[in-house]
C-alpha cells in the first residue's frame, strides 16, 4: 500500500514538470527540430517561414527570426521560447515575464547535432531525440569515410557574385562533406567575388541553391568562364542552409549528386 | 514707348496698386516713389515681364508684353534688381559676358566705367555688396537695351559710386534711353527724374512731372516724416531724432 | 586655363587622359595582364569580356551621375544637390527590392524594378516642378524619406539572405548591368549633348531665376526639361548600377574648381571627371581586398567625402 502511495505522490510531483511545455519556435530549423523528436504537440507559436513539416504550417505566427510580437506570444501562454539570438528584440520581455529562454543558432553540422539532443533534454524528450541525433550521427560518419577534397565554389547569390566564407555554415557542410570551398579562407560571412577570382581558384564543381534562381543561365555562363568540364549542381537551400534535421538529407542529396557528376567523368 | 493703361498689380493675392495709367518715351527717367511694400519692385518686374499677375495693358511701342517673345523682351528691356546668388563660382567677367552676348567693346567700357577692371577675374562671392552692386550696373551697360528698369541701383555703393550711378543714369537718358527706377532717396530722385510715379502704399498713384510731385506737400503724407527743403534739397528732416511722437 | 576657350579642345584632351586611364586599369584584377599583350587566351577573354564591359559601365555611370548632379545644382540652385536628393534613388530602390520579393532573380526583373520605381519618384516630383527651387527641394527630401521608410518596411519582410541581397544592390555593382555597355555609353553621349546644347541657359540660371528670365530665358519651360533630363539620366544610372553615391555631388563641385563656373567646362568634365572617378573606385573595389570584392558605394564614400570635406574647407579661404 505504502509503495502505492509513494509511486502516486511521485507521479503527482513528476509529471506537472514535464505536463506539456508551452513552446514558441522562433526560427525555422527550430520548429523542424521539435516537431522531429516528437515535441510537434507542444509547439503552440512559431515565425515567419516556419513551412516544415505542414503541421507547422498552421501554427500562429507571431513575427520573424528578428523582430517577436510580444503581445501576440504572450497571449499563446508560452512557458518557452526558443530563439536564435538572445539579442532578438522581444525576447528580453519575454524573459522578464518568465518564459524560459533557450537558445539556438548552430554554426556547424556537429552544433546541429548537438542541438538536438540538447533541446531534447530541455524539452522532456530525450529518448526520441538522443535516437534522432544518433541516427544523423552515424550518416554523418558515412559520409566523412569519403574525403575527396574536390574544389568546390559555392554561389550563394549571381548577381552581385556571393559566396560563403570561413565560419559559416556552409563551410562547415562542405567540409564535412570533405570537400574544399575555394573561398573558405576569406575571413567575411557572405563576401563579393570577383569573377576573375573563382575562374583563378579553379573549382571543379559549382553547388547552386535552387530557388529562385535560373539554373541554365548560371550553368551556361560557367560553362563559358570555367569550361565544359565544369559540374553544376543544385541543391535545396531548406535543406543545406537550414541547420536542422533535414540537413543530413541535403547532404547526402549533394553528396549522391556529386558522385554522379563526376562519374560521368570517366 | 512704354505705355501703361488701368494697371491693377497684385502679388500674392494682395491688391497692391489700383489704376495706374502713365506713358514714357525714349530719353525719360521715370523715378517711382513710395513707402516700403508699396508695390515699387513689383511694378519693375511687371513692366519687364517678369510678373504677370495684373489686370490692365502694358505695352512696349505699341505691342502688349506678353506677345514678345522671351529673346525679344531681353534685346529691349534689361531689369537690374537683387544681387545674383553667389554660390556657384561666377567671376564678375563671366556674369558680365552672360550680359554681353559677344559685345567685348561694351564690355571692357563698362568694367572700366564702374572701376571693375582689377575685380574682373573674382569670383561674385568675393566681392563687397557695393563691388557686386556695381556689377549689376555694368550689366546693365553691357545690354545695351533701349529701356533700363532699375531696382534701387545706388544701394550699397559708396557715395563715389552712387554719383558715378546717376551720372550714368542722366547721360544714358540724354542718349535716348528709357530708364524706370526706383530710388529712395528723395535729393537722388530729384536729381535725375524728368517724370515720377508717386505709389501711397494704398494702392492710390499718382503720376507727373518731378516738380509737381517732388514737394513736400505731396510727399509728406504718404511717408509720414518730415521733410524740409524743395526742389534738389528736399529731404527729410534728421535733427530731432530725440524728440518723441513728432508726425507732421 | 585656355582650353577653357574651346569645348572641343577640352573634350579631346579629356578624352585622351581618359583612355588612358582606362587603358592603365584594365590590366589590375585578380592579376595584372598587359592590356597591350594578353599572354593567354582565357586573359585575353577576360579582358575584354569581364573587365573592359565593366570598365565602360563605371565610364558611363559615373558620367552619368555627374552631369545629373551638375544639373540637380543649378536646377535647385543649391550646391548640396546631387542625382538623389529628389528620391529618384529611393524609389528606384522601393522599385528592385519590390521585384527581389517577388519574382526569380532573372537578369532584368530587378532593373525593370528599379527603372519602374525611379519614373514612379520622377512623375511624383514633377507635380512638384511648378513651385520654386526651395519648396520643390524639400518636396524632394521629405519624399526621399518617405521611400527610405518604404524600403525599410520591405526590407523587414525579406528573408535573410534577402536583405543581403537588397543592401549588395543598393551599394551598387557595376558588373551585373541589365543595360548593354554600348546604350550606356550613347546615353551618357546624349546626356552630354543636351547639356552642352543647354549650357548657355544653364549659365543664365546661375544667375537666379529673375536675372535668367530678364536675359531671355523661358524659366519654367527650362527647369522641367532639366528636371526630366536629369532624373532620366539619373534612372537610367540607378537601373544599370544601383544606387551609388557621391559622384554626383562632388564631381562637379571639383570640376568648377579646376575649370571654372561656366557650364560649358563643368559638364564636359563632368561627364569625364565622374567617369574617370567611377573607374577608379570600381577597381580599387575589386582590387584592395581581393578575392573578396567591396561595393562600389563604399569606396566612393570613402573617396567623396574627405574631397567635399576639403573642398568646403577650401571655400572658407
Amino acid at each position: 500500500m505504502k509503495k502505492i502511495v509513494v509511486m502516486l505522490l511521485w507521479l503527482c510531483w513528476a509529471s506537472p514538470a514535464f505536463a506539456g511545455e508551452r513552446i514558441l519556435a522562433l526560427a525555422p530549423h527550430i520548429c523542424e527540430i521539435l516537431y522531429a523528436i516528437g515535441a510537434g504537440k507542444d509547439v503552440v507559436g512559431a515565425v515567419s517561414y516556419c513551412d516544415y513539416p505542414d503541421a507547422a504550417r498552421q501554427l500562429p505566427r507571431i513575427g520573424a527570426y528578428n523582430r517577436i510580437n510580444v503581445e501576440a506570444a504572450l497571449a499563446l501562454q508560452p512557458t518557452m521560447a526558443i530563439v536564435l539570438d538572445m539579442q532578438t528584440p522581444g525576447i528580453k520581455q519575454l524573459q522578464a515575464l518568465g518564459v524560459k529562454i533557450i537558445q539556438s543558432y548552430p554554426k556547424s553540422v556537429d552544433e546541429v547535432i548537438g542541438d538536438i539532443r540538447r533541446l531534447g533534454q530541455l524539452t522532456g524528450h530525450q529518448q526520441q531525440a538522443s535516437q534522432l541525433a544518433g541516427d544523423l550521427q552515424r550518416r554523418l560518419d558515412q559520409l566523412q569515410a569519403q574525403s575527396t577534397q574536390i574544389p568546390v565554389f559555392y554561389e550563394i547569390w549571381a548577381k552581385p557574385l556571393l559566396t560563403a566564407g570561413k565560419h559559416t555554415f556552409i563551410d562547415d557542410v562542405l567540409s564535412e562533406l570533405g570537400l574544399h570551398n575555394v573561398f573558405g579562407h576569406v575571413e567575411l560571412e557572405a563576401p563579393r567575388v570577383n569573377i576573375e577570382a573563382v575562374i583563378a581558384a579553379n573549382p571543379k564543381v559549382i553547388i547552386i541553391p535552387s530557388e529562385k534562381r535560373d539554373v541554365k543561365e548560371r550553368t551556361a555562363f560557367w560553362h563559358k568562364w570555367l569550361g565544359k568540364d565544369i559540374r553544376v549542381i543544385t541543391v535545396n537551400p531548406d535543406l543545406i542552409h537550414r541547420p536542422g534535421p533535414r540537413l543530413l538529407d541535403g547532404m547526402e542529396h549533394l553528396n549522391q549528386a556529386l558522385q554522379q557528376e563526376l562519374s560521368l567523368e570517366h | 514707348m512704354i505705355k501703361v493703361q488701368d494697371l491693377n498689380l497684385k502679388r500674392a493675392d494682395k491688391q497692391l496698386i489700383t489704376s495706374l495709367s502713365m506713358q514714357a518715351k525714349q530719353g525719360d527717367v521715370v523715378v517711382v516713389l513710395g513707402p516700403n511694400g508699396a508695390g515699387k519692385s513689383t511694378l519693375l518686374l511687371a513692366l519687364s515681364g517678369l510678373h504677370t499677375d495684373f489686370s490692365g495693358k502694358i505695352t512696349l511701342q505699341g505691342k502688349a508684353l506678353n506677345i514678345y517673345t522671351h529673346l525679344e523682351l531681353a534685346a529691349n528691356i534689361a531689369w537690374q534688381g537683387e544681387l545674383p546668388p553667389t554660390e556657384f563660382g561666377l567671376t564678375v567677367e563671366q556674369r558680365l559676358e552672360l550680359a554681353a552676348h559677344g559685345a567685348t567693346e561694351k564690355l571692357k567700357q563698362a568694367l572700366t566705367y564702374l572701376e571693375l577692371e582689377a575685380l574682373k577675374h573674382r569670383a561674385l562671392g568675393e566681392l563687397s555688396s557695393g563691388e557686386r552692386q556695381r556689377v549689376e550696373i555694368a550689366a546693365m551697360m553691357v545690354r545695351d537695351c533701349p529701356v533700363w528698369l532699375m531696382d534701387e541701383p545706388t544701394a550699397h555703393l559708396d557715395m563715389k559710386h552712387q554719383v558715378d550711378c546717376l551720372k550714368l543714369i542722366k547721360q544714358q537718358s540724354v542718349e535716348g534711353r528709357l530708364i524706370i527706377t526706383v530710388l529712395h532717396d528723395l535729393q537722388q530722385a530729384a536729381a535725375v527724374a524728368d517724370m515720377v510715379v508717386l505709389l501711397d502704399g494704398k494702392g492710390g498713384v499718382q503720376v507727373g512731372q518731378a516738380e509737381d510731385l517732388l514737394t513736400t506737400a505731396q510727399l509728406e503724407p504718404i511717408f509720414e516724416v518730415k521733410l524740409q527743403g524743395s526742389g534738389r534739397n528736399l529731404m527729410p528732416v534728421y535733427s530731432n531724432l530725440s524728440d518723441k511722437d513728432d508726425n507732421p | 586655363m585656355s582650353i577653357k576657350q574651346s569645348p572641343w579642345a577640352m573634350f579631346f584632351a579629356l578624352f585622351a587622359v581618359s583612355v588612358c586611364i582606362a587603358w592603365f586599369l584594365l590590366g589590375l584584377g585578380e592579376h595584372w595582364i598587359n592590356p597591350f599583350n594578353p599572354t593567354s587566351d582565357i586573359d585575353s577573354r577576360i579582358l575584354w569580356e569581364l573587365r573592359s564591359p565593366r570598365l565602360l559601365t563605371a565610364f558611363a555611370v559615373g558620367g552619368m551621375l555627374a552631369l545629373a548632379g551638375a544639373w540637380f545644382q543649378v536646377l535647385l540652385g543649391n550646391p548640396l544637390a546631387e542625382p538623389y536628393v529628389l528620391g529618384v534613388a529611393g524609389s528606384a530602390a522601393v522599385g528592385a527590392v519590390s521585384a527581389m520579393a517577388m519574382v526569380p532573380d532573372t537578369a532584368w526583373a530587378v532593373s525593370l524594378g528599379a527603372f519602374i520605381g525611379a519614373w514612379v519618384g520622377i512623375a511624383i516630383v514633377l507635380s512638384f516642378a511648378h513651385l520654386g527651387s526651395v519648396r520643390l527641394l524639400l518636396a524632394g527630401v521629405v519624399l526621399a524619406a518617405f521611400w527610405a521608410a518604404i524600403l525599410m518596411l520591405l526590407i523587414a519582410l525579406l528573408p535573410e539572405r534577402g536583405v543581403v541581397r537588397a543592401y549588395a544592390w543598393m551599394m551598387g555593382d557595376l558588373s551585373n548591368s541589365a543595360l548593354p555597355v554600348w546604350s550606356l555609353l550613347l546615353a551618357w553621349g546624349a546626356a552630354l549633348c543636351c547639356g552642352l546644347i543647354l549650357s548657355l541657359s544653364l549659365d543664365k540660371l546661375l544667375l537666379g531665376e529673375k536675372h535668367a528670365a530678364s536675359l531671355g530665358v523661358d524659366v519654367p519651360r527650362l527647369r522641367i526639361f532639366l528636371l526630366l533630363l536629369a532624373s532620366a539620366v539619373t534612372a537610367i544610372a540607378v537601373t544599370a548600377a544601383g544606387t551609388i553615391g557621391f559622384v554626383g555631388l562632388v564631381v562637379p563641385h571639383l570640376m568648377r574648381l579646376l575649370f571654372g563656373s561656366l557650364h560649358k567646362s563643368v559638364l564636359i568634365a563632368s561627364a569625364f571627371g565622374g567617369g574617370v572617378l567611377l573607374m577608379l573606385a570600381d577597381t580599387a573595389a575589386r582590387t584592395v581586398i581581393s578575392p573578396a570584392e567591396l561595393p562600389v558605394g563604399v569606396l566612393t564614400a570613402m573617396i567623396g567625402v574627405p574631397v567635399f570635406l576639403w573642398l568646403l574647407l577650401r571655400r572658407d579661404t
